[in-house]
Formats: structure tokens, sequence, C-alpha cells
């Protein structure tokens, strides 16, 4: 075949050879040998989904980074509970012991303190939140208890009535210190003061409150929720906007009691794919619900305190903190079996961050020493062309017109 | 021919003759070959005049060594058909070289032209960008 | 013995021979990289020979004609595989515009559908947090963004490719009317030859044809009357001296319909050249029911109302049940281009599962979104790698197709130059040896001139 002109020829070589140059450099250079989607659609498909599992295992990394702090915060201040509750169970004992009469009221004191440390570990946040109140974690969920509470919203001139309406979604809760229960009632379109009067009659009625709780309209037109036993007490919070704030009547606190007004939400968060870890341990679980912690150190001061103290109510009120001790032991478990769940997790999340970058460098990235390979002898091929180009192309005949003829 | 020791004058002219008619044909052969692009045609052909040129060459210089100008030539007297014929192929060849003459004249100054036009060509190439277009242009300065 | 006059015009036919025969080599070097040049030879014939006296000479020879040196399979081979090569072209000029906006970085759908998620995940270990709300909210924007700018780039691309089928319509009615104005012309051309293959004219014939066929599949077919030029399923464009024109109209969805002599719609039966890869590429790749665009619209649709659906579940920080999460078009078609934020209010995320403000337990639903399968078969992230997948692979056929059919295209193209081609350093060197040649032959018309005075001198005249 007689060669025309090596033109087409020699510029297809060329351009195949720059182009393999081209991709040669820009593998070494971006240290990717995937850089367009046509380069490679099945590593570019297979991509996206370990990039999506990349960013839940960073994100889960995040979460146990985040949560564990908070957890052995709650940890460390359940232990401190543990601690003083030991304590007052010794108090407790030693109360119980009849020579010990003249000291009752010192031993009193000291489990008051208890009592207080016990309330102010109870309260403990972390990072603005209330760690033990369930998910109404904006308020301190262990509050003083009083005999009455009363609505910030109404006067003599504009009373509530039982026709108010109430606003839908909102929500009142009222923590009973002698029960230990908390009664949560959240308002539907529609509701009225006078629907949340029967909830709370009901709660009575089911023993969530204590016989003789009562919500009226008293005389100054104000809601008012109050029982009528000044040995325990209530606390009330609502976000009703039609209430206003509820905040307990002057002088009706009740010494050393508390009532929770905190829920039993229990929050979750995901530390795997198919691992989500609850986040709290609401505050009724626990010290009051079932195992009422500080309503048993409550009745241990009230029978130290006493005038006729009698062995067998300090010895009850002592086996109450115990039980609830125990209680609280249990209910720990579950804590810091995530806090180690989630320690475990994260060295998993640790290896899974490791494996799914490998995986990506194989679908995509380029092997250096290869890619450095590559680009040497294509550069290399590419000045073979060119200079093969450099000879075949001026060198014809036309060339060889400038010899003078003979 | 390098052997002239000639017994007989009718020999040479005989000789002589057959020589100029071989160098018409070739002649004749030459404008064909040019006429058809046919290099090595012509070529060959070239070679064989320049032969039988050689060759004529030789014998007259070799009938005029001991020729003194006189009134009669040397081929005078020899068989008067071979003269007539060695006189009428003198014409065709005269004729056949004023036109061989003209054609080279011709044809030279072309090639002339072509070759000072591609020995201003240095090899410049523009071509189309992108996938479609493989085609190329060339421009030469005369 | 001839005359002088007749020996006069002997030489005359030689020079003219002579001439036409140089002419010719020096139009092929002008020529030799003209597109479509094909070589032409001189034909001659001897004149017949006269006798002068009882010598017999040759009368010269008389210049008779051109005659191109074709090879017609090649040129249809050459016709077809740039029919190939323009439509692979078509389609990857496409595609990779499309390429870049699915590719990985910080903005793509993958990666934002991912930091949505990450910032649900987020929210779970501090659900009353209003920095974390409105970081999910700003993640959802960051989608909806994504889903917009793919559709857009989609969109754009389908829109260019339909301008290109009216241009190309309108390049194809121009060529189809010049190649039946030169039917009539090289035929005359070959009747009053006497040698078939018409020079020049042919040439520039075939170059238009190799154009059309760069812009759409026809049939060539050589007729006694010229070249008859019809569609792929058979309607006439070219016949001897007439052309037929294509025309256009609006579709549906405005995608420009191409209608042939008759009126009917053959646009789905183009399938080479650029109007083909053009219509191709905007009416099955991008457009269409398995298209690009219905799949992203898909997609978009879904997770929209796969969100929508979560919010509704659970309550927001006001305590109502939750507001749509995005706004989607009630239709699939248009979901991407469309689908936006519907709530700017943190605090309108609807996290809580039991009315309380500290609650996350809806936020489940959420990120259950993100491993359920949707509606139309995977998840999400699974959705998205399949439209990644099918761009990637799309390009690379056209790509590949594209090299393929240049390589082919540049061996055709010289086998084409062998048969029919100049070569340049052929008819140089022809010069040379010519020069050479000519050279000697003037030594010898000298000698010749000289020899004959002398055997003027031998003989009695």
């Amino acid at each position: 075949m007689r060669i025309t002109s090596m033109l087409p020829d020699m510029q297809y070589a060329m351009q195949q050879s720059q182009q393999a140059l081209a991709t040669a450099e820009m593998q070494v250079a971006t240290g990717r040998k995937v850089n367009q989607l046509s380069d490679d659609p099945t590593a570019s498909a297979s991509m996206v989904v370990s990039l999506t599992d990349s960013a839940n295992v960073d994100q889960y990394t995040s979460n146990i980074g985040t949560l564990v702090p908070k957890m052995q915060t709650a940890d460390s201040a359940i232990s401190q509970i543990v601690t003083e509750l030991n304590t007052a169970i010794t108090l407790g004992t030693q109360g119980a012991n009849g020579t010990n009469a003249a000291q009752r009221p010192a031993i009193a004191s000291e489990v008051a303190g208890v009592l207080a440390t016990v309330v102010s570990q109870a309260n403990a946040s972390y990072s603005g939140g209330y760690l033990f109140a369930g998910s109404a974690t904006s308020t301190p969920p262990f509050v003083a208890a009083s005999e009455t509470y009363t609505s910030a919203n109404g006067s003599a001139g504009s009373p509530l009535s039982s026709s108010t309406a109430l606003t839908a979604g909102s929500i009142t809760t009222i923590g009973d210190a002698s029960t230990g229960d908390t009664f949560h009632f959240q308002a539907s379109a529609g509701d009225t003061v006078g629907t949340l009067q029967t909830a709370i009659a009901n709660a009575v009625a089911a023993g969530t409150l204590s016989a003789g709780t009562t919500a009226s309209i008293n005389a100054s037109g104000q809601l008012s929720i109050s029982t009528n036993s000044n040995t325990a007490g209530i606390a009330v919070t609502t976000n009703d906007a039609a209430l206003g704030s509820m905040s307990a009547t002057p002088n009706t606190q009740v010494a050393n009691a508390y009532a929770y007004v905190g829920n039993s939400t229990i929050n979750t968060a995901q530390i795997a794919d198919q691992l989500s870890v609850a986040t709290n341990v609401p505050g009724d679980s626990l010290f009051t619900t079932g195992s009422n912690v500080i309503g048993a150190l409550s009745a241990l001061i009230t029978a130290l305190q006493s005038n006729n103290p009698s062995i067998t109510q300090i010895g009850n009120a002592t086996n109450a903190i115990s039980t609830a001790l125990n209680s609280v032991n249990q209910q720990r478990v579950p804590l810091d079996n995530t806090i180690s769940e989630m320690n475990s997790e994260e060295s998993f999340l640790n290896q899974e961050t490791v494996t799914l970058s490998t995986q990506q460098s194989s679908l995509v990235g380029a092997d250096l020493a290869t890619a450095a390979t590559n680009l040497t002898q294509a550069q290399t091929q590419n000045q073979a062309v060119l200079a093969v180009a450099a000879k075949v192309l001026p060198q014809t005949l036309l060339n060889y017109l400038s010899q003078p003829s003979a | 021919m390098n052997d002239h020791a000639l017994a007989s004058r009718d020999q040479l002219a005989a000789a002589y003759l057959q020589e100029m008619q071989a160098l018409a044909r070739e002649i004749s052969i030459s404008m064909d070959a040019i006429a058809a692009n046919a290099l090595p045609k012509l070529q060959d052909s070239i070679a064989k005049q320049e032969m039988l040129c050689s060759s004529l060459a030789c014998m007259a210089h070799a009938v005029s060594e001991g020729f003194k100008p006189s009134a009669q030539p040397y081929f005078s007297g020899i068989d008067a058909a071979v003269e007539k014929r060695i006189g009428a192929t003198r014409k065709t060849l005269l004729d056949l070289n004023l036109k061989y003459a003209a054609l080279l004249k011709h044809s030279g100054r072309t090639i002339s032209l072509l070759s000072m036009l591609c020995k201003c060509h240095t090899g410049q190439f523009q071509e189309a960008r992108g996938p479609r277009s493989k085609y190329q242009t060339w421009s030469c300065e005369m | 013995m001839a005359s002088l006059g007749s020996v006069l015009s002997i030489a005359v036919q030689s020079l003219q021979a002579a001439d036409g025969g140089l002419q010719v080599t020096n139009n092929n070097i002008a020529n030799a990289n003209t597109p479509g040049y094909t070589r032409q030879q001189v034909v001659l014939h001897e004149s017949a020979p006269s006798t002068t006296g009882d010598f017999t000479a040759g009368d010269g020879v008389t210049l008779v004609g051109y005659q191109s040196v074709r090879d017609e399979l090649i040129q249809s081979q050459i016709q077809q595989e740039t029919q190939a090569q323009s439509g692979a072209n078509a389609q990857l000029t496409s595609m990779q515009q499309i390429q870049p906006t699915f590719e990985t970085s910080s903005t793509d759908i993958g990666t934002e559908m991912s930091a949505l998620f990450s910032s649900i995940s987020s929210l779970g270990t501090d659900p009353t947090s209003n920095a974390s709300r409105q970081a999910v909210l700003s993640a959802g924007q960051n989608l909806a963004t994504a889903f917009n700018t793919a559709s857009n780039t989609l969109t754009t691309q389908q829109s260019g490719l339909n301008s290109q089928v009216t241009d190309d319509v309108g390049k194809i009615n121009q060529l189809t009317q010049q190649i039946a104005a030169l039917n009539p012309q090289i035929v005359q051309q070959n009747a009053t030859s006497d040698v078939q293959n018409g020079g020049a004219l042919q040439d520039q014939q075939n170059q238009l044809i190799l154009q059309l066929s760069a812009l759409t599949n026809v049939n060539v077919t050589q007729t006694n009357n010229g070249i008859t030029v019809t569609t792929g399923n058979g309607t006439a464009l070219v016949v001897a001296g007439q052309s037929f024109s294509l025309s256009t109209s609006a579709g549906a969805n405005g995608m420009t319909q191409v209608l042939d002599p008759n009126g009917a719609n053959i646009t789905s039966q183009i399938t080479g050249g650029d109007l083909g890869g053009s219509i191709q590429t905007r009416d099955q790749t991008i457009g269409g029911s398995t298209g690009l665009l219905n799949q992203l619209d898909t997609l978009a649709n879904e997770v929209g109302t796969a969100f929508n659906a979560a919010q509704a579940k659970g309550t927001d920080l006001n305590g109502n049940a939750g507001q749509n999460f995005f706004t989607i078009p009630a239709t699939t078609s248009g979901s991407a281009a469309n689908i936006k934020m519907a709530i700017t209010d943190p605090n309108l995320l609807a996290a809580s599962s039991d009315g309380t403000a500290g609650s996350d337990g809806n936020l489940a639903n959420f990120s259950a979104i993100q491993t359920n399968t949707l509606p139309s078969g995977q998840t999400p992230s699974g959705t998205f790698s399949s439209i990644v997948y099918q761009i990637g692979s799309v390009t690379a056929s056209a790509n590949a197709e594209s090299s393929a059919t240049t390589a082919s295209l540049t061996q055709l193209t010289d086998q084409q130059n062998s048969v029919s081609g100049v070569s340049t350093d052929e008819e140089s060197a022809n010069l040379i040896t010519y020069q050479q040649a000519y050279e000697a032959a003037a030594r010898v018309v000298s000698t010749v001139q000289a020899l004959m005075t002398v055997t003027m001198s031998m003989v009695t005249s």
C-alpha cells in the first residue's frame, strides 16, 4: 500500500500518545485513576454507596463522641447518689438504735443534707440540658414541693374559669412528692380548664396524685392546684400560655419534700446501621416511680424528727432507702451497658472507616507507584512518537529538491 | 562499435543506416514515453539513444579520419538505394529531432516551474480541530 | 514526405499531449491535500500512424480526456463510518457536559443526601438544640438545590439538542439540493466524454454525500440519472435533478419532530449521523420513560414524599403535627427542577414523637428513609448510584464508539488515498527524474543535430 502521506496515521498516533500522557499525568496529580464517571462506571456507582456508608460511619462516630461524655456525667451523678444513699442507710441505722435517741435531731439534719445532695445530683445538667428530666430538659426535674401552686394568669377582673380554653398541645405537669408519681396533661384542641380539672380528679382516683389534691379557681381568678397534706407536697409546671406559668404559693413549701416534674421520655440515637441506644434515663425511673428514693429519704427525716419516733418507723424508712438503692443500682445497669457498648462500637467504627477508605481507594484511587511508572512510560512513548513524527513528516523528498540538479 | 576496419564502404554505409533508423525509432519512443508519463521507458530510451549516438559518432569519426575535403563525398559510389535511404532517414531524423526538441523545451520549462514550486514548500500543515475533521490543508509561496 | 505543415502539426499535437500529461501532474500535486481529490490519469490514444515515404513513423499522440480512479466500495464504507462517528460524537458531547454534575463533589446529590441524614442523626443526640435543627433545614435546602442543578443540566442539554435537530434538518435540505443540482451535470459530462466517472464534479458530489452522511442515515445508489438518495426507510430525498425536503414540527413537550417529504413523522427512525445521535440522546438517554430526567424526577419526588410523610408522623416544637418538609409538584415530572424547602423555621421540624419539646422519637422515621427502599425499588443512595452508573456507562460507550470510528476512518482514508490519492513524494520524485532525463535528452538532441550535419556531407543528397 502506497502511503500517500504519513500525516493521518502520524497525527492519529500522536493524538493517542498525548491522550495517554495526559491521563497518566492526571492520575499522578490527583491520586485518582477514575476522574470521570465514564472512566469506570461500575466503580463510580459503587463509590456513591461507599461514600454514603462512610458518611454514616462518620456520623455514628460523632454521635458516640457526643453521647459518651454526657452519659458518663450521668453515671457519675448516679454514683454519687449511691454513695449518699449508703450514708443515709448508715445514718438511719444509727437513728434506729435506741441508744442514740438524743442524737436523732442531729442525724435528721445529716439526712436532710444527704437529701439535698441527692436532689442536687438528680438535677445534674450537661451542656445546658438536665440529664434526668426525660425530654423536659430545659427545667430542673426535681423541684421543692409546696402545698399550693397558682397560675400567673387570672385576676379578679378577668378570672379564669372552667370554660377557659387551653392551648392545644401545651403540657401541664404535676409532680407529687408523696406518691412519687407525676401527672402529665397535654391539651388537645377544644380542651378547657374544666378538662384539666377532670383529668386531675381522675389522677387522684387512680392514685397518681395524693388524695385530696384539687384544682380550682381561687378568689383571685387564678387556677389553684393544691394538696391538703402538709407532709408531702406538689410541684407544678406548665407551658400553656392560657394559664401563664405556675408558681408555688409563698409560705406553702413543704420541708424536705421534692417532686418530679420531668417526664418519662427516653430518647435514642443511632450509633451503628441497625443499632440505636437510649441516651438518657428519666428521673422518675431512677428516683421516684417504683423506688421512691427521694420519698424514702424524706420519710426518714420525718421519722427522725418526730417527737415520738418509733424505732419501727425509722427502721422502715431506712429499709425503704435500701430498697430504693437496689432499684437505683438496677436502673444504672443499662446506662453502664450503653456506655461500654458505645466504647466498643467506637473501635469497630474506626476499623470500618479504614476498611471503607481502602475500598474507595481501590475503586477510584491510583496506586501512586503504579501511576508514577505509567507516567514515565507514557512520557517516553510520547517522546518516541514525536521523534518519529519529526523524522517522518518533514523528511519527504520535497526537502531534497534544494539540491542542484547534476 | 570499436572496430572500424572496414573492408567495404558498403558495409559501413549499411551499418550507419541501421543505427540511424534505430535512433529515429528511439526518439519516437521517447516522445511517447513523455506523453504517457512513463519515466522508466523514457530513461531507457534515452540511454539507447546515447549509445546509438556514440556509435554513429564513432563511425563518422572513423570516416573523417582519413578524409580529405574533396569534391567526392565518402559514401559516393555505394549502392544507390542505400544512399537514398540514408538521405531520407537523415531528413526524418532531423524532423523528429525538431519535434523532440520542442517537446523537451516546453516540458522542461514546466518541470522547472513545478520544482521551483515544490522547493519552496517547507511542510507547514494546518489541521482543523476536533474529532470530526481530519482534512489537512497546506500552502506554498512561489 | 510529410510537409512542413504536417510536421508542425504533429509537433503541436505531441506538445498538446505532453502538456496534458504535465498538466495532470501539475494538477495532481497542487490538489494532493484537497479533500476528496481523486487522482486523474491522462487517457491517451495514439494517433493513427502515417507513412512517410517508406518510413513509418508514429504520428504523435492525441489527448482524449481525464479519467478518475475511484474505489466505490471504500467510498461507501467511509460514508458509513462517518455516519457512526458523527452519531457517537453528538451523544458524547452531550454526555460529557452532563457527567460533572453527577460526579462526587461537595454538592452532588449523593453527598447532600448523606449530609441530610447525618444532620438528622446528629440532632438525635441533642434534640433541643436550635443550631442542630437549623442544620437539618440547611441540609434539606442543599439537597433541593442539588436536585435543581442536576435537573437543569439535563434540560439544558436536551434543549441544546433540540435546536440541533432543527439546524441539522436545515443543513440536510441544503445538501440534498446541491447534490441534486450536480446530478444532471455529471450525467452530461459522462455522456460527452468518452469516460465514465466524471472527475471534479463527481468529487464534489462525493464530498456533499459525505457531509450528508455525517448528518443522518441515508442510502445512496447509482443510477443512469446520477445519484439517488433515500432516507433509511426508503423515502426519496434526491432523484436525478430533483431534491425533496425534510421538515420539522413542534412535538409534545416542545421536542422538535422530523417529518419526511410526505409529512410522515420519521423522528424515531433516524438512527445515524449527528441528527440521529442528537435525537437519540434527547429522546431516550435524557428524555423518555427510562431516561435520566425521569429517573431523577422520580428520586426527587419519592424522597420528598417520604420526608413529608415522616414530618406528618411527629410533632414540632409548637406542639403541632409536622407540616411538609419539601414542596414538590403533584406529578413526578418536574420534581427535580422544582423541589424546594417548605419550612424555614427550625421549630417546625417535627422531631418529637410524644409532643414534648425534648423528644427525638420521630427522628427514627426520618432515618428510616435512608435504609428503606423507595417505591421505585431501591434505597435513595442506591437509586442515585444507578443513575451515576447509567451516565458513566452511556458516556463510556459513546467514547469508545467515537474512538473506534475515528480509527476506522483513518484506515479507510489511507486505503482510499492509496487507490486514488496522489503521492506528493512520488510526484516530486518524478519531477526530478524528468528534469534529469530532459537534460540528457537535450544533449542527445544536440548530438543528433550535429550528426545529421555530418551525415549530410557523407552522401550526395
